[in-house]
């Protein structure tokens, strides 16, 4: 599905992407972990456009897409949510998903008719908001909602857009326990269904939901395995996991 | 529709609006006439600079310059008719149209440029071109430079509309401004309108969920200045004299003024703001001749103390209306 090779990105004598490899099989939950400044978030900003690599080929879906500009990456179905909640503040939780699907229902030089009473927007919109479980705040201005909340309109809005691989950015940053739990079942409903790339702290998370684990530190790739192997593999544990346990 | 403080103050307005011209000639004083004429005018301008600022969150310096575009293309085809004797050059249906039409391309090329950038950059450009034109016009000696035109007749409508009379010219500005607000109702709740929006309220979620956002405010943009070129031919009729200063900056900057004064982003809010800042204009220079000393701390005063504007305020009032409103709606969550 997603195959990165060779990827480099530097901010000034920073490495923050260095020579990483890497692929994501298809219907997979692809977990990356590592240290904060690991370079997780520049990744998903170079997979999706809005960080321009250095150098390195992005394959996704069979199409060389480094270089592609960010709204037609998010056309060939490559969707995110982002670590710190970037929604439409001041629109509805119903507008925001409805626009994510209009994003993708051709183009928008429609002037006339009253998009908020278009059937093939709101109806597909009110059901991505379903299926986070948040289609009792429909009618709520977006800004208002908790935090926990404004995950799952993330989620909402990403799916909306039809992916065929989602990119989570710390989908659970933040979260109490209880809406933990409750996006870690939406993760589950939507595993198979399509590609999901995740970035997640949580180790009991990451080992339940992930199919392969790829291990980031300083930049560089030092492992992609199945959880098992990552678990028992010695560099990771003393670059990455044994630090976490020290700290735990 | 239900009937609030806020919707019972806009439906006045807006009758009142219509009966201006009515009152004034049964009091005598035509004056006021001209003065609402203006009134209405500038509104146009203001609901068409909201269209693109209230909605679209682009900070145009520059939006005056639509309003000297559609004075011109009065002043320069009526010069012509009277002078030259080409009198199908005084027709307002060909000065709208070309109004339209310089409008939007001066609306292309400022949008292509300046939208490029954000921020304070898209300010200094929007502003840097409307000051460029404006000293063209100024250094034009064939169409009145620095002086201007006098008009020496309103422009032609085939006889179908007789604007030399004020009454009429106040009437087909009246009808502009309901067009223009009709139409922005339109805009702003169709599908281009919610990616307007959408791209005011956050423009990297919109990349990111796939829209093209550049040529979309990019049309926005042209469709504003088009408007507000109308307002320019309307303008000059109206004073029957154009010169460089309409376009000069600080002339966006008021048309600035009257839109966050009465309400950025909502439908009413430009027509309500450029009405109360005539008014207080009017009423502050009679009273005294160092006016702007008091009307500069008022404008603060408001922007600061009601976010939204007067419109802000009524919306609050009708907030504390509801509230306090003896039959309550028992809602369920
Ligand atoms: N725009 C930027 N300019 C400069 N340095 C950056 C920028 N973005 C990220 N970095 C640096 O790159 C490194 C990786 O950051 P990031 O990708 O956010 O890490 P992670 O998400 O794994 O915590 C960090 O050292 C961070 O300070
Ligand atoms: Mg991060």
């Amino acid at each position: 599905m997603l195959k990165v090779d060779s990827l480099f990105k530097s901010f000034g004598a920073l490495l923050a992407t260095d020579n990483l490899s890497f692929q994501v099989k298809k219907g997979d939950i692809h977990a990356i972990i590592g240290p904060n400044g690991a370079g997780k978030t520049t990744l998903i900003g170079q997979l999706t456009g809005e960080i321009e690599s250095d150098s390195g080929s992005i394959l996704f879906d069979g199409n060389n897409i480094s270089g592609v500009p960010v709204h037609l990456r998010s056309a060939h179905g490559l969707a995110r949510s982002f670590q710190i909640t970037n929604i439409f503040h001041d629109l509805t939780t119903w507008d925001n998903v409805a626009l994510a699907v209009q994003a993708h229902a051709g183009h928008s030089f429609h002037f006339w008719k009253n998009a908020s009473k278009e059937r093939e927007l709101r109806q597909p919109a009110l059901e991505f908001l379903g299926i986070v479980g948040l289609e009792k705040r429909a009618g709520f201005i977006a800004g208002l909602l908790s935090h926990g909340e404004h995950r799952q309109l993330e989620i909402a809005m990403a799916l909306a857009t039809n992916p065929k691989m989602l990119l989570l950015d710390e989908p659970m940053a933040g979260m109490g326990p209880k809406e933990s739990l409750a996006m870690v079942d939406i993760l589950i409903k939507l595993k198979h269904k399509l590609t999901i790339l995740l970035i997640e702290h949580d180790m009991d998370v990451v080992f339940t939901l992930a199919d392969r684990i790829t291990v980031l530190v300083n930049g560089r790739g030092i492992a992609t395995d199945t959880p098992d192997a990552i678990r028992k593999n010695p560099e990771v544990i003393a670059a990455y996991l044994g630090e976490e346990s020290y700290h735990a | 529709m239900k009937w609030s403080p806020r919707i019972i103050f806009i439906v006045i307005l807006m009758l009142g609006l219509g009966v201006v011209p009515l009152l004034a000639d049964y009091f005598g004083e035509p004056f006021y006439t001209v003065m609402f004429s203006r009134m209405l005018i500038l509104s146009i301008g203001a609901v068409s600079l909201n269209l693109i600022l209230g909605f679209g969150g682009m900070v145009s310096f520059g939006h005056a310059v639509y309003l000297g575009i559609g004075s011109y293309m009065v002043g320069i085809g009526t010069m012509h008719a009277v002078e030259d004797g080409i009198e199908w050059m005084a027709n307002g249906f060909l000065q709208i149209a070309l109004a339209i039409v310089f409008s939007a391309l001066a609306g292309l090329v400022i949008g292509a440029i300046s939208l490029r950038t954000r921020g304070v950059y898209f300010i200094m450009i929007t502003l840097a071109f409307s000051q460029m034109l404006y000293y063209v016009a100024v250094g034009n000696e064939k169409y009145g430079g620095d002086d201007g035109l006098s008009l020496y007749m309103r422009s032609d409508f085939n006889g179908l509309i007789d604007i030399s009379n004020d009454n009429s010219l106040y009437y087909l500005n009246f009808v502009c401004l309901l067009l223009s607000l009709y139409l922005s109702h339109r805009l702003i709740n169709s599908r281009f309108g919610m990616l307007i929006r959408g791209a005011k309220s956050n423009e990297q979620r919109m990349r990111a969920i796939g829209f093209p956002v550049f040529r979309y405010q990019l049309v926005a943009f042209v469709i504003a200045g088009t408007i507000c070129g109308i307002a320019g031919v309307l303008s000059a009729n109206q004073t029957e004299f154009v010169n460089p200063s309409v376009m000069h900056w600080t002339h966006s900057g008021e048309l600035i003024i009257m839109t966050v004064l009465g309400g950025l982003g909502t439908l009413f809010g430009p027509v309500i703001g450029a009405v109360a800042f005539l008014f207080l204009e009017e009423f502050l220079s009679g009273i005294t001749e160092y006016w702007q000393l008091f009307f500069g701390p008022m404008l603060v005063l408001v922007v600061i103390f009601a976010r939204g504007g007067i419109d802000g305020m009524l919306v609050g009032l009708d907030q504390w209306w509801s509230r306090n409103s003896p039959v309550k709606n028992e809602e369920v969550d």
